[in-house]
């Protein structure tokens, strides 16, 4: 491992990283508001990636246009499977395992879906060959996608915060997270609630697959890549959202340090690995306070 | 006796007897094939249902004793020529193996459990795809040889029906007798109350282990008996798919039931081989069909006659 490479590998790090962010939030808020385990949410990933297919070079959209409407779609898509496929098994006090089988049945449909929709999936969405040459910051080279990719994410992130803390929505939110049952006695539709905070997990996860369709490719196995940001979630403490955005910036940099120094071939066990070691030694995550609760 | 229990023991010899003359009246055919195939995959899902029904142990990562016990058991048949039963042995030596590892998963609840669970199958699958010289990888091992047991080299799908169905009755009344005996018992009273069984001088968490420990045994055989069946094994059955089909039959057939790993089996090996007609969208299928009976029916097939008698969903409320 060369040393002098680190910092050029950490700043490539980033811009995954800020994708990873987007998901592992939704993670997090939909296990805070639902206690729910979600493998539905890799799947909006693999959505957005193929609605920003449609986006960008059907619709011919630019990239900053079509983020609005691809995040919204997968929204509406995630506001749907939480209202059609999980409020009957929630209202019925329904099984853990029912839920989360659930999810993954879901995530399912949704990939067949769209395999017999676009075929075997527009695989190439990478339009990094028309992005402007990458600059250069104290000697590491700096690409223009990571800047974009961080500072939506960034944007996302903050504009999240500002929603929880400053609207009655957000609060709302934030208060079903802590008890929906208290909530619900203080006069809070939890119902509603819930399915808001399904449609911010699927927009930010559409969101992130327009990044993954822009940055790398787009089709029916970007999935993968939502999968493994369950490990940002868990790194940030899963259930805790700004320590999710702070997991998925650390998993980023991880996963990029360890397949250009370590291995490119393990490096996906190594990342699993990682979820293994994080839950035995530190629950709550490796951000923040220490978490004794809800184990 | 009572007279539920003499009725029960009935229909259930006779279901036995039935599965064992469908041998004979299938020989040679795709159907008995199939029926080879949702009892190995049965066995798989034995195991897990031991684990959740039983223990509460959320595992979501099963696949991987499936593939361990694979890999274990076809190390011993390729490089040492051992025979079937011999190999079986490996096989949970190494699935064992793989239980001590997850062992100190077990302190973790919930979600926090399925997820742990999950990462350990994620990772073992890619262990299993890049460890080429061990597993073959994608591309698989081949040339595995037939079962041979006692000297018989077990050939055609007659034969090897027998042999797995035997092997499925076996693990199947081990894990009843296991049920009835103090084991199960304390087993039941930590699903009822773990501070009420903790209380009572119970050690959850080995009895926790021990759950785990003794689920894997059954996909571990499985494992060989599906490499010897099928003469290969690709490192591809063993992902997050299977992980979820297994826990589906699961679920499926009625977390609290035993024969229901073998009845989701079926409907899941079902749905997955048969419609040829609409192969194309066999998956969507799938899912679709176990979204909605998450809705419908969670408490499994084996909870549809209960329901029709009108006592309502007694399962759902089972402590998972």
């Amino acid at each position: 491992m060369r040393v002098g490479d680190l910092p050029q590998q950490i700043v490539f790090g980033l811009g995954l990283g800020a994708i990873y962010a987007l998901v592992a939030i939704g993670y997090s808020l939909v296990y805070r508001t639902m206690g729910l385990l979600s493998f539905v949410q890799p799947q909006f990933v693999m959505l957005g990636s193929v609605f920003g297919y449609t986006g960008l070079v059907t619709l011919d959209l630019p990239l900053w246009l079509a983020a609005v409407p691809v995040g919204v779609a997968t929204a509406l898509v995630a506001v749907l499977i939480d209202q059609v496929g999980l409020r009957p098994i929630r209202r019925r006090g329904g099984a853990e395992i029912a839920m989360i089988l659930a999810t993954v049945a879901w995530g399912i449909v949704l990939v067949e879906i769209v395999r017999q929709s676009w075929a075997y999936g527009p695989s190439a969405l990478n339009l990094r060959s028309t992005a402007r040459p990458p600059f250069h910051l104290l000697g590491i080279e700096v690409r223009w996608d990571t800047v974009g990719s961080l500072a939506t994410a960034g944007v996302l992130a903050a504009g999240l915060a500002l929603f929880l803390r400053r609207t009655s929505s957000g609060r709302a939110l934030r208060a079903v997270g802590e008890s929906s049952r208290t909530a619900s006695l203080m006069g809070i539709h939890v119902e509603r609630t819930l399915a808001l905070a399904a449609a911010i997990s699927g927009f930010l996860g559409g969101v992130a697959g327009l990044l993954v369709g822009y940055l790398f490719s787009a089709g029916i196995s970007t999935g993968t890549i939502g999968v493994k940001a369950l490990a940002a979630a868990v790194i940030g403490g899963f259930g805790n959202v700004p320590g999710a955005v702070v997991g998925g910036l650390v998993l980023g940099i991880f996963d990029n340090v360890v397949a250009a120094d370590v291995s490119a071939t393990w490096r996906d066990a190594i990342v699993y690995g990682l979820i293994i070691v994080v839950l035995i030694v530190r629950v709550g995550g490796l951000v923040g306070r220490r978490v004794f609760s809800r184990v | 006796m009572s007279r539920r229990t003499v009725t029960r023991g009935a229909i259930g010899l006779a279901a036995l007897a039935g599965m064992y003359a469908l041998a004979p009246a299938y020989d040679g055919t795709f159907f008995l094939s199939f029926m080879v195939d949702v009892l190995i995959l049965g066995l798989a899902a034995l195991g897990l249902q031991h684990m959740v029904g039983d223990a509460g142990v959320l595992n979501l990562g099963q696949a991987a004793f499936f593939g361990l016990g694979a890999y274990g058991g076809v190390w011993t048949l390729q490089h040492w020529h051992w025979t079937t039963l011999p190999a079986f042995g490996a096989a949970i030596v190494v699935a064992l193996a793989g239980a001590v590892v997850m062992a100190p998963l077990l302190r973790l609840r919930g979600v926090y459990f399925a997820m742990a669970s999950f990462a350990f199958g994620a990772m073992m699958f890619e262990v299993f795809g890049q460890a080429v010289s061990l597993t073959g990888g994608e591309n698989g091992l081949f040339l595995i040889p037939p079962p041979k047991i006692f000297g018989h080299v077990l050939i055609g799908n007659r034969d090897s029906y027998l042999l797995v169905l035997s092997v499925g009755v076996v693990c199947y009344a081990a894990f009843a007798l296991l049920m009835r005996s103090g084991y199960g018992l304390s087993l039941h009273a930590v699903r009822q109350s773990e501070n009420g069984a903790r209380a009572s001088g119970v050690n959850v968490a080995r009895m926790r282990f021990i759950a785990l420990a003794l689920g894997v045994v059954p996909p571990a055989l499985a494992g060989v008996l599906y490499a010897q069946v099928h003469s290969i094994v690709q490192s591809t059955i063993f992902d997050f798919n299977q992980s979820v089909a297994l826990i589906t039959m699961v679920i499926v057939g009625g977390v609290a039931s035993r024969w229901g790993a073998f009845a989701g089996a079926l409907v899941a090996q079902y749905v997955a081989v048969y419609p040829q007609s609409i192969a194309q969208y066999r998956f969507l299928l799938y899912g679709g069909v176990v979204a909605l009976l998450m809705i419908v029916l969670p408490g499994g097939i084996a909870s549809v006659g209960r329901a029709l008698a009108g006592a309502r969903g007694a399962l759902v409320r089972t402590r998972i």
